[in-house]
């Protein structure tokens, strides 16, 4: 495709990139006397906008919300391609389902935990998975729905809702990136099959999980073979890293299975997973053209309001600065 | 049936969803105290209350003290105990046993 389609949108977000809050900002969010103080600084970011809404620390969440809904209405605003941010916000979708179908079958309300970013407004997906009408969803979207249903209703597990419908959306995901045919994405959502694929096993291992158990919970169409996992569900975490020593995520399973034999906990994973994909779209900050910085701007974002989320909890519950830094993810600027 | 219900700032009682106990984050003392009102006359027998909500609630922990139902417990948050719960379970004993044996 036409890489100079993009020029507009990404000379708008190199402007937008510069009004992401930095380190030094989110230093003085942390090191804030309380949960108020902290809020305040977000007045000087692109964050003042929605904090006019709340009257209270604790109503947070409110702010990330109205936040992120703001960035994926901006991102269609400007993106030349729809395609392209379908695939991140599909992400939205799937958890939509997923709530819905919980809600349906467990007849309890669960709306208030609903994310209208989707491609689908989350009012018509309602209607069409109360009334069981998939016409207008995409086929493996569908297909996800239908088969996970049988699956639910036949042990009534609710669990399998999500293992099944994450399997289906990241294999939605993987084939809208295939249509779009940007290497750069595909290989980001590679990266990422990988890095959820790595978590899943660190945790059925601490679960002591049977073999079948793995078989449906590891995702397909990552850089790593499945058997690569399959293989290894009776080495030790430590083995496991030893046997990826030639990939690219050996240094980051080192350090986490390191911490993981300490302490038993997977937190330096997700952190260390997060800062790898962050590397990797760090590569796209000198790009003008292409879809990559569109992308890379989003993941910037999303991480950002996930950084503002660890210091706000912390900062609420009154955890140690040093903690709350140590577990802060990698910023874009 | 009788219900179980916990109320408390939302990070220390969340955790209480995944065995079943009905979950109600509150942040202010009015809220609070409403919350636990409503439930005492919605059918819930015992209420798990966080020492730092309770803390500024004595008067209504202590009018249902008086009733049957429903019983409140004390419980610490994840901010550390006030020890106002325990101080609360050797009350209870002294009362029961005539001596405090704990």
């Amino acid at each position: 495709m036409d890489k100079l389609i993009y020029t507009q949108a990404i000379s708008r977000l190199k402007v937008l990139e510069t009004r992401l809050i930095e380190r030094t900002k989110m230093d003085r969010m942390i090191d804030a006397s309380s949960a108020e103080e902290a809020m305040k600084i977000l007045q000087e970011s692109e964050y003042s906008i929605h904090l006019g809404k709340i009257k209270r620390a604790e109503e947070y969440e409110v702010v990330l919300k109205d936040e992120l809904k703001r960035i994926y209405s901006l991102m269609y605003e400007v993106t030349p391609v729809k395609q392209l941010i379908d695939i991140m916000s599909l992400r939205y979708d799937y958890h939509n389902i997923k709530v819905l179908l919980k809600a349906k079958e467990l007849k309890t309300p669960l709306d208030h935990l609903l994310i209208d970013v989707g491609t689908i407004p989350t009012e018509k997906m309602k209607v069409y998975l109360e009334n069981e009408d998939y016409t207008d969803f995409n086929p493996i979207m569908r297909e996800g729905i239908e088969k996970t249903l049988i699956r639910y209703r036949n042990d009534l597990d609710p669990q399998m809702i999500d293992i099944n419908l994450d399997a289906y959306m990241y294999k939605h995901m993987v084939s809208q990136a295939d249509e779009l045919g940007e290497g750069f994405i595909s290989k980001f959502l590679k990266i990422s099959i990988d890095l959820i694929n790595l978590k899943t096993m660190f945790r059925v291992k601490k679960q002591n999980k049977e073999k079948d158990f793995l078989e449906t919970v590891i995702l397909q169409g990552g850089i790593l073979d499945k058997d690569v996992f399959m293989n290894s569900l009776n080495d030790s975490m430590d083995n496991l890293a030893q046997k990826l020593s030639y990939t690219d995520y050996y240094n980051i399973l080192r350090l986490s299975v390191e911490d993981y034999l300490k302490t038993g906990k997977i937190n330096t994973f997700e952190k260390l997973s997060d800062d790898f994909i962050m590397e990797y779209i760090k590569k796209s900050k000198f790009m003008s053209f292409g879809p990559e910085p569109l992308l890379a701007y989003l993941t910037a974002k999303e991480t950002e309001i996930k950084n503002i989320r660890i210091i706000m909890v912390g900062k609420l519950n009154k955890v140690a600065p040093e903690s709350i830094r140590e577990r802060l993810r990698e910023t874009y600027v | 049936m009788y219900k179980i219900a916990v109320v408390g700032d939302k990070d220390s009682v969340l955790a209480f969803k995944a065995i079943g106990v009905e979950v109600f984050p509150v942040i202010e003392t009015e809220e609070a105290r409403k919350t636990i009102d409503r439930l005492a006359s919605n059918n819930y027998a015992v209420i798990f209350v966080t020492e730092q909500v309770a803390k500024d609630l004595d008067e209504t922990i202590e009018r249902y003290n008086r009733a049957l139902l429903p019983a409140i417990i004390l419980i610490p948050s994840n901010q550390g105990s006030l020890n106002i719960g325990l101080q609360r379970i050797k009350d209870n004993v002294e009362k029961a046993v005539g001596v405090n044996i704990l």
